[in-house]
């Protein structure tokens, strides 16, 4: 019968953090992906870090500490957050780092300007917190594993500075030859860079990874302690896998379970921009064998633009807008026409407003809503992969005027002239007074730096004029199975089950409906996984 | 510019092969990532092409204009991306098996042996090339393996003139009566995009070429379901 010390269910940032963990301590580790590529959402993400106190930003003379991380942790979860599992996190995030630095060839580089999500709470920082990786040359891997590495939806082997340098909303300045040579030699970035070097390092101390191994079941003995999992062979038989030491959840949010977002998260999340396998095997796993569930209501929102007829993994592709929405020269408005949110707010907190609920209506006043946007607007910038000189494509609605472009796509004509008139009569001076938007830090982080005198913020020109749906979406749920500061499972009584450990978006995220900042995501779950790692090595 | 090019030798009349090719119908689904076209008047139409790279895939439409036509000999198209910048050309060539045949098929395999040989390109390809190789001829495969067996249940269902199994009656080939079939590709991307277009789409396009040319003359000479 199939053995091992430990069994790490999906092989994103988390899973592969714990198997490099385990893997470290001489444990004998299998990896368990449902699809036929590894990384999960991770790959797809942009792979930054999100950790309080790094020792790259106080090597260049920055300034953290551990009481400002506290601080901004209660506040950004609005104080209900676990105190015991926010500073398990605080306390870790950064041993978690070295120990991956020093079992990868990952090198971090700071970003010193990227600001905290909310940056006017206590204890937030305007830059430094959020740390980035480097390319990874995948041909390092050993086959066949260098061809299952996930790449994201554009598949571009560019870093996150890069991206930032180059502009992330004008293509048109990337340097493609470069890039293209970076492809034709397998090297990737970001998410997938990251996961690359995490699944090289895991892989050099022993770890098994198998694809295209969906996990249908946990195994518990007779005193309940899970010790395996049944899992799908290629050949279609049902096998069950042992553990000596435990397994580790490690399978993503359930966005793509249509069934799991109606039954839990009460917001219409229509738009997941995360790869489809994650449709909350683990989350069902877990409840079944009674584990205690937390933050079900919540995901990394943000909101979407479908680019129709792009699709992933045969799925829709939803792509998110955390720079487009903040560029002058174009607001978000629903379909009476009226703006309702500071467009250029973190994606996080703005798309909760696409959700907000109108009483008295009984309906959600802002969904749908568009961004509209001028002719130097369309002339500047890229809409997804749309660039200033490609068509126009089908799924961006354009007319001469504005009455005739609401009228298009099904907004109140009269409402949106009159709500353009209003936003250019402050725009004009670079103000919002409404929705302040341009005022933090976080919103001037993006935007148009030769625009002044608000980077976020001018009036929308001549015509023709254009208009692009957005979609309430996520990056992946949050809610799931409870854990301890160790990342092992508690029940509903808040009892330990014995061998059952759960990180990243399958888990209850220690940070309840926050998201503290950029990277925020894969650093708590790679934190839990590196707990979930130590504790099953010393188990 | 990138381009892929391949001659394949068909058991059926020169004529037939031109009429064959001339009703877009017969061979649009051999198109690779074809989804669907309209005619929009005697000289251009309209496809939507699904592009797979990978685990990302995208449909783009394409005006497709007559360029020039020598009925029984050759065809050329124009090609230009309506939702992504985008041109080249397509080529249709048929010339009759025999001596003029065989001295274009030879002059096809001349051309082929210019090239470095099968083994030196696969040293001077990077894995990751390699890679995109064989899965875009995965890709293609399966593609046109879920085509045959659509056609095969249409086939057996109607059990009457199904173009799969029957293109070879219609045309009345028999051994001996042969043409030789050319086609050729040519696509430019443009745009700021347009090395990394390129370089994703080199790989693409002599499989492209060789699966468009091998289907039809599957489908011509009744072979296709042999395949699959």
């Amino acid at each position: 019968m199939p053995e091992t010390d430990v069994i790490i269910i999906g092989s994103g940032a988390a899973g592969l953090t714990a198997a490099l963990t385990a893997a470290g301590a001489d444990l004998e580790v299998t990896v368990l992906e449902k699809s036929g590529l590894i990384g999960g959402t991770s790959a797809v993400s942009g792979g930054s870090i999100w950790a309080p106190v790094n020792r790259w930003l106080l090597k260049q003379g920055g300034h953290d500490s551990r009481e400002d991380a506290l601080a901004y942790l209660e506040a950004i979860t609005l104080g209900n957050g676990d105190p015991d599992l926010l500073v398990a996190f605080t306390d870790n995030v950064n041993p978690m780092l070295e120990f991956v630095v020093k079992h990868t060839g990952i090198e971090f580089e700071v970003n010193p300007d990227h600001p905290d999500y909310q940056p006017h709470l206590p204890g937030a920082h305007t830059g430094g917190r959020t740390i980035q990786g480097g390319l990874f040359d995948s041909s390092q891997l050993p086959e066949p594993l260098r061809d299952r590495l996930r790449k994201s939806s554009s598949g571009v082997p560019i870093t996150r500075l890069e991206v930032d340098t180059w502009g992330m909303d004008t293509l048109e300045n990337w340097d493609w030859t470069l890039l293209a040579d970076r492809m034709s030699k397998g090297i990737v970035g970001m998410g997938s860079a990251l996961i690359g070097e995490l699944l090289h390092g895991a892989v050099q101390r022993g770890a098994v990874v198998r694809t295209a191994a969906p996990a249908r079941e946990l195994v518990r003995d007779t005193a309940g302690r899970v010790c395996g999992v049944a899992v799908d062979g290629e050949s279609g038989t049902r096998d069950i896998l042992h553990a000596r030491r435990g397994v580790v959840l490690a399978s993503g949010g359930f966005e793509w379970n249509p069934d799991f977002v109606q039954r839990f998260l009460g917001r219409p999340m229509v738009a997941p921009a995360s790869p489809p396998a994650n449709t909350g095997d683990g989350l069902a796993m877990s409840i079944a064998i009674g584990a205690g569930l937390g933050n079900m209501s919540e995901a990394w929102w943000g909101p979407m633009i479908q680019p129709t007829g792009d699709s992933y993994d045969n799925a829709p592709l939803f792509r998110p807008t955390s720079s487009l929405r903040t560029l002058p020269g174009g607001l978000i408005v629903n379909a009476r026409g009226r703006r309702f949110v500071n467009e250029a707010m973190n994606y996080n907190d703005m798309a909760k407003a696409l959700a907000n609920f109108d009483p008295v209506a009984y309906s959600y006043p802002n969904q749908p809503c568009w961004l509209v946007f001028d002719e130097r607007f369309r002339k500047s910038y890229s809409v997804a992969t749309c660039t200033p000189d490609s068509p126009t494509p089908n799924w961006m609605a354009t007319a001469s005027t504005l009455a005739e472009l609401a009228r298009t796509v099904g907004i109140d004509p009269d409402g949106l002239e009159h709500q353009v008139r209003e936003f250019n009569s402050h725009a004009v001076r670079g103000e919002d007074p409404e929705f302040h938007r341009g005022e933090s830090v976080y919103d001037t982080y993006r935007g148009d730096a030769r625009v002044i005198p608000n980077r976020t913020l001018r009036p929308l020109e001549e015509g023709p004029y254009y208009a692009v749906p957005l979609l309430l979406g996520c990056l992946g749920t949050k809610g799931g199975p409870l854990t301890d500061a160790s990342g092992q499972v508690i029940d509903i009584w808040g009892t330990p089950i014995p061998g059952l450990f759960a990180c990243g978006n399958v888990a209850a995220s220690a940070f309840g409906t926050g998201y503290p900042g950029a990277g925020a995501t894969l650093a708590a779950g790679m934190t839990f996984g590196y707990l979930a790692g130590q504790a099953l090595a010393a188990s | 510019m990138i381009s892929g090019t391949h001659t394949v030798e068909i058991d059926t009349s020169p004529e037939a092969l031109w009429d064959y090719l001339m009703e877009f119908d017969n061979w649009a689904q051999f198109v690779v990532g074809f989804q669907k076209f309209r005619i929009v008047d005697e000289r251009t139409s309209v496809w939507t092409l699904r592009g797979d790279v990978g685990v990302l895939a995208r449909e783009v439409d394409l005006e497709v204009v007559m360029l020039e036509q020598e009925p029984g000999r050759r065809a050329t198209y124009s090609i230009t991306g309506i939702t992504e910048r985008l041109e080249g050309t397509g080529t249709f060539e048929i010339s009759p098996r025999g001596a003029s045949g065989a001295q274009a098929a030879s002059a096809a395999r001349q051309a082929a042996d210019a090239e470095p040989s099968t083994m030196e390109r696969r040293k001077r390809q990077s894995w990751w090339r390699r890679l995109v190789r064989r899965w875009a001829l995965a890709t293609l495969r399966r593609q046109h393996g879920e085509y045959a067996r659509a056609q095969r249940a249409e086939s057996s269902a109607s059990r009457s003139s199904g173009p799969a199994g029957s293109a070879s009656a219609q045309t009345g080939a028999a051994v001996g009566l042969g043409a030789v079939f050319t086609f050729a590709l040519e696509v430019t991307p443009g745009g700021p995009m347009a090395p990394m277009v390129e370089m994703l789409m080199r790989p693409l396009l002599a499989p492209s070429a060789e699966d468009f040319s091998t289907r039809i003359r599957e489908q011509l000479e009744g072979t296709s379901h042999a395949r699959d």
